[in-house]
């Protein structure tokens, strides 16, 4: 495989080794859009935006330690700043919900209809799954009782993001690229200062 | 000086887990630090790589301080770490492409110039081999070996050429032993 840079690379390596976790999310959420399948479509948009911030967490925290040690040095020992790295592993998680989410709606287009569904709620799941799991990622270059408020700091923009849906659609979105932004510089500078010593 | 450590120290938590680090090597001169157990020799090659900050006194890589210009210490070093396996890549001609792509060094070319550098390293397994050849094929000025096997001492000199070679030991005696193999004083 031929990659076409260092985004690419770090992306698609890091995607191939939780290639498998990613194909059980997306049963999982086909699943579930199943279980859904009488559901209207506020149900469909509050489940998916849901069902993505969790499947954008575990996927967040799954890129750091165990399987993933061996790229973490490559990566580290690698002539590249800390917000490179940080944007290529970003995409990772991103783009697992992104497949999840995918796998969803396409169960949940079958089942109720497609012309049940509408764009905007749609994109704003998957908006609201990737700027979650980047705030998530921020967790995984701390440790202790920082780790958990950054968890729960995701879980609290998933929260906000599908209140703020219904009354204010285009808040909601804003909402998700500032926290996305927000998330993606912070982790940027927090893996600068990260040392890869464990324990 | 390629690599000089003046006093390092690294500390977490209020434990110190490298106590002060005096080292000096000149380039295409060979190394081996013994330190105070496989922890510290872990941390000590990161430090000397720029992958860890040190918490006390200063690290210079070819004159550069890693705290301010770490991606210009990564250019000059390549390090091998004690327990990192590429067994999770389909090939070695996959490991070498996403390493090249990280180094932005041109990857069809890179493949080649690893296989060359893996011929020559005949005998070694292939856990240690494929890192040792995914560190040299950005032709490192320094390379940092993280605890490696005394036996492999030789191939890895020849491989290495004219690079200076640091590598970092968890006790004097293992130091001593991978010195005698590469022939050089500890």
């Amino acid at each position: 495989m031929i990659y076409r840079s260092v985004a690419s690379a770090i992306a698609f390596t890091r995607l191939q080794r939780f290639g498998g976790q990613v194909l059980y999310v997306a049963a999982a959420a086909a699943l579930f859009a199943a279980l859904q399948m009488h559901s209207d479509l506020g149900a469909h948009a509050l489940g998916a935006a849901l069902f993505g911030s969790l499947a954008g967490i575990y996927f967040a925290l799954a890129q750091r330690g165990g399987r993933m040690r061996e790229l973490e040095l490559c990566e580290q020992a690698a002539p590249m700043y800390a917000r490179e790295v940080a944007r290529a592993i970003a995409l990772v998680p991103s783009l697992g919900v992104v497949i999840a989410l995918a796998a969803y709606w396409i169960v949940a287009g079958i089942s109720s209809g497609p012309r049940d569904l509408a764009g905007a709620p749609v994109l704003l799941s998957f908006a609201c799954a990737c700027a979650v799991s980047i705030v998530a990622l921020c967790a995984t270059v701390r440790t202790g009782l920082w780790q958990a408020v950054y968890i729960l700091l995701a879980g609290v923009v998933a929260a906000i993001i599908v209140l703020l849906e219904y009354p204010q659609l285009p808040a909601a979105f804003l909402f998700c690229g500032i926290a996305g932004f927000i998330g993606l510089r912070q982790y940027g500078e927090a893996l600068a200062r990260w040392d890869a010593v464990i324990g | 000086m390629l690599l000089e450590m003046r006093d390092a120290t690294f500390r977490r938590g209020g434990e110190e887990l490298v106590s002060a680090q005096n080292v000096a090597l000149e380039e295409g001169n060979r190394l081996a630090h013994a330190c105070a157990g496989n922890r510290a020799a872990a941390i000590v090659a990161m430090m000397a790589a720029g992958l860890v900050r040190t918490s006390g006194g200063a690290v210079y890589v070819g004159a550069f301080d890693p705290r301010i210009q770490p991606v210009h210490v990564k250019r000059l070093a390549g390090y091998v770490p004690h327990d990192a396996l590429p067994y999770e890549f389909p090939s070695f001609e996959q490991y070498i492409e996403y390493r090249a792509a990280l180094w932005q060094l041109p990857q069809a070319e890179s493949v080649v110039r690893a296989r060359h550098i893996i011929a020559g390293l005949d005998g070694i397994h292939e856990s240690f081999a494929y890192p040792l050849a995914g560190a040299l094929i950005a032709q490192p000025r320094l390379l940092v070996l993280d605890r490696p096997q005394a036996v492999y001492g030789p191939q890895i000199v020849d491989a290495a050429k004219t690079c200076a070679i640091f590598s970092t030991h968890g006790s004097e005696n293992e130091a001593a032993r991978f010195s005698r193999a590469c022939a050089v004083p500890a």
